[in-house]
């Protein structure tokens, strides 16, 4: 079953000086079994959605339905949303505390309440699934590097094994390489285990890759949602929104106005190399 | 949620106590509060009364933020007071029930110690932390204390130390609002459970608060390192303050309350007295 959002108004600071309406009667889908991509400008209310969808934030206005269930609706199974929503939080790694990274992994599963052994399989099974070995996990999280405490973070919420799994902002300030292992990982992991991935980011590129859908956020509402071909066809419109194509479709649009044509429409580097391999080789054939 | 707290809470405005020079301002409130406690009789508290009131009025300030402001204190008024009528022995008796006997003084004690909490409270309040911004606050406290860097005081310093933690204050709140969350989305459970689970819950928030703490300390002295710090000396400012002749004739004007006060508590008859019969 989706999430859905029915109308959903969020505003900070109500009554205050400094009150800002962050969204404004959202109506919004996140559908099981894909990745979905949240795109938009900074203060669109990307982080805000997020902490809508497990319950953290609650709408002033409207309702959030998980498995079909208004999340706000008993006070009672509030823990319950938390586990069933895995949040990674932006930056997550400033949020580690245990002594051992082993055991902060442990945290999440810890407050479910799950048997030991329950909990060491999932610990194990996180951690090897995020690409940390057990010679960093008997280490203080403290003493890793950077990128590893991002992985170990990211694994204290796998291994609660939420049935939706959002993230915000997973690769921001990861070197190219940490962000594609960790984003490919992530897609890896949701096409084995088929839970619903919410991928909040402001990559085109990253979306383009690993998305399945994409939601396109402006301020205080949606702009545009569904599949890279719907939302990557108004490059201009995009623009407006201080958004733009993946740097590969506008090359691929020079190209093409220079008179090379491709089959199909490009998103991603991978599939123009492909294509453009394809084109040198069924040419005249001489060049092998 | 956290950022509700008004921790010395700076509202933006433009009104007559908000342009007031910040030293003015603080010399201003320790004048009203010598007089709060010089005050003794009851023409002297309704002097201080009417000033704290027209100050606030004057700031335009809502009544509603004064009120928040107050909340805290309300136990300490309430018990006060309390105390006072209770436990008073002299003057005139006025009730005699049962084992409670309340006293004329007691009366009069108990309206003169909640003038004097609610008077302190909020002209304090007004003045300084709800029309000063902190920054503008350690500007006029740097320049109070400048005389002192004669006799080797690090007034300079003091003032950074101050400011920065003033700074830090909405940034280190933010940041405990962002690991509670996370936390929460983790399972933790910071309401409920045995006092030992909830400390341990709190753990979990203090160790990451503690390394950011220590991050943004790292980060801020390299970053003022960069930027060419080297301390107080020589060191000239954006927005020099100007001690304006309005400035002076708001320091004359606190200075004839505190005049009024004293020669008030020497007035012959109390309007509180008579009133209750002495």
């Amino acid at each position: 079953m989706p999430i859905i959002f029915e109308n959903v108004s969020y505003t900070y600071g109500a009554n205050t000086p400094f009150e800002h309406k962050a969204l404004d009667k959202l109506n919004l889908i996140i559908n099981d079994n894909e990745i979905t991509g949240l795109i938009g400008q900074t203060g669109s209310g990307k982080s805000t959605i997020a902490q809508l969808c497990n319950g953290l934030y609650k709408p002033d206005e409207g309702t959030v339905y998980v498995d079909g269930v208004d999340i706000n609706a008993d006070k009672k199974k509030k823990k319950e949303n938390f586990f069933k929503v895995g949040l990674v939080f932006q930056y997550p790694e400033y949020q580690l505390f245990e002594d051992t990274v082993e055991h902060d992994i442990a945290y999440g599963p810890k407050n479910m309440g799950l048997p030991e052994d329950e909990i060491k399989r999932r610990v194990t099974d996180a951690a090897a699934f995020v690409g940390l070995d057990a010679h960093s996990l008997v280490k203080s999280p403290f003493d890793i590097s950077g990128g590893q405490r991002r992985r170990a973070a990211i694994a204290g919420i796998i291994a609660m094994e939420p049935k939706y799994l959002i993230l915000d902002e997973p690769a921001a300030g990861l070197d190219p390489m940490g962000r594609d292992d960790i984003l490919s990982k992530l897609k890896e992991y949701q096409r084995k285990t088929g839970i619903s991935v919410v991928i909040i980011s402001h990559s085109m590129e990253d979306m383009a890759k690993y998305c399945d859908r994409i939601i396109v956020l402006r301020q205080n509402g949606i702009y545009k949602c569904g599949s890279k071909a719907e939302i990557f066809s108004d490059p201009t419109a995009l623009r407006e929104m201080g958004l733009s194509v993946p740097q590969i479709t506008k090359m691929v649009y020079c190209a093409e106005q220079l008179g090379v044509s491709f089959e199909r429409p490009i998103y991603t580097v991978d599939a123009a190399f492909e294509d453009v391999m394809k084109m040198l080789d069924g040419g005249d054939g001489n060049d092998t | 949620m956290i950022r509700d707290i008004t921790l010395g809470q700076y509202f933006p405005g433009n009104s007559p106590i908000h342009k007031i020079d910040a030293r003015a301002k603080i010399i201003m409130t320790l004048i009203l509060i010598v007089a709060v406690f010089v005050a003794s009789s009851g023409f002297s508290f309704a002097l201080l009364f009417i000033v704290s009131a027209t100050v606030f009025l004057m700031s335009r300030i809502s009544f509603k933020t004064l009120v928040k402001g107050l909340k805290p204190i309300v136990f300490v008024l309430i018990f006060t007071t309390l105390f006072q009528i209770f436990f008073t022995r002299t003057g005139t008796l006025l009730v005699d029930w049962w084992i409670i006997k309340i006293y004329s003084n007691g009366i009069i004690y108990a309206i003169k110690m909640f003038v004097r909490i609610i008077v302190l409270i909020s002209t304090t309040s007004v003045l300084v932390s709800y029309t000063t911004s902190p920054i503008v606050l350690t500007d006029g406290i740097e320049g109070l204390m400048t005389p002192l860097a004669k006799i080797k005081v690090p007034v300079h310093d003091f003032a950074l130390v101050m400011s920065i933690a003033l700074r830090f204050i909405p940034t280190l709140l933010e940041e405990t609002e962002k690991i509670m969350s996370a936390q929460k989305a983790r399972g933790t459970d910071f309401s409920t459970g045995s006092l030992m689970k909830r400390a341990r819950a709190l753990l979990a928030v203090f160790v990451p608060l503690l390394a950011s703490a220590v991050r943004h300390a790292f980060e801020l002295a390299d970053a003022m390192i960069c930027r060419g710090y080297r301390g107080g000396k020589g060191r000239t400012k954006l927005n020099k303050m100007k001690f304006r002749f309005f400035d002076f004739i708001w320091l004359l004007l606190s200075a004839a309350v505190l005049a009024g006060v004293i020669l008030l508590n020497y007035v012959p008859i109390d309007p509180l007295n008579m009133i209750f019969g002495q």
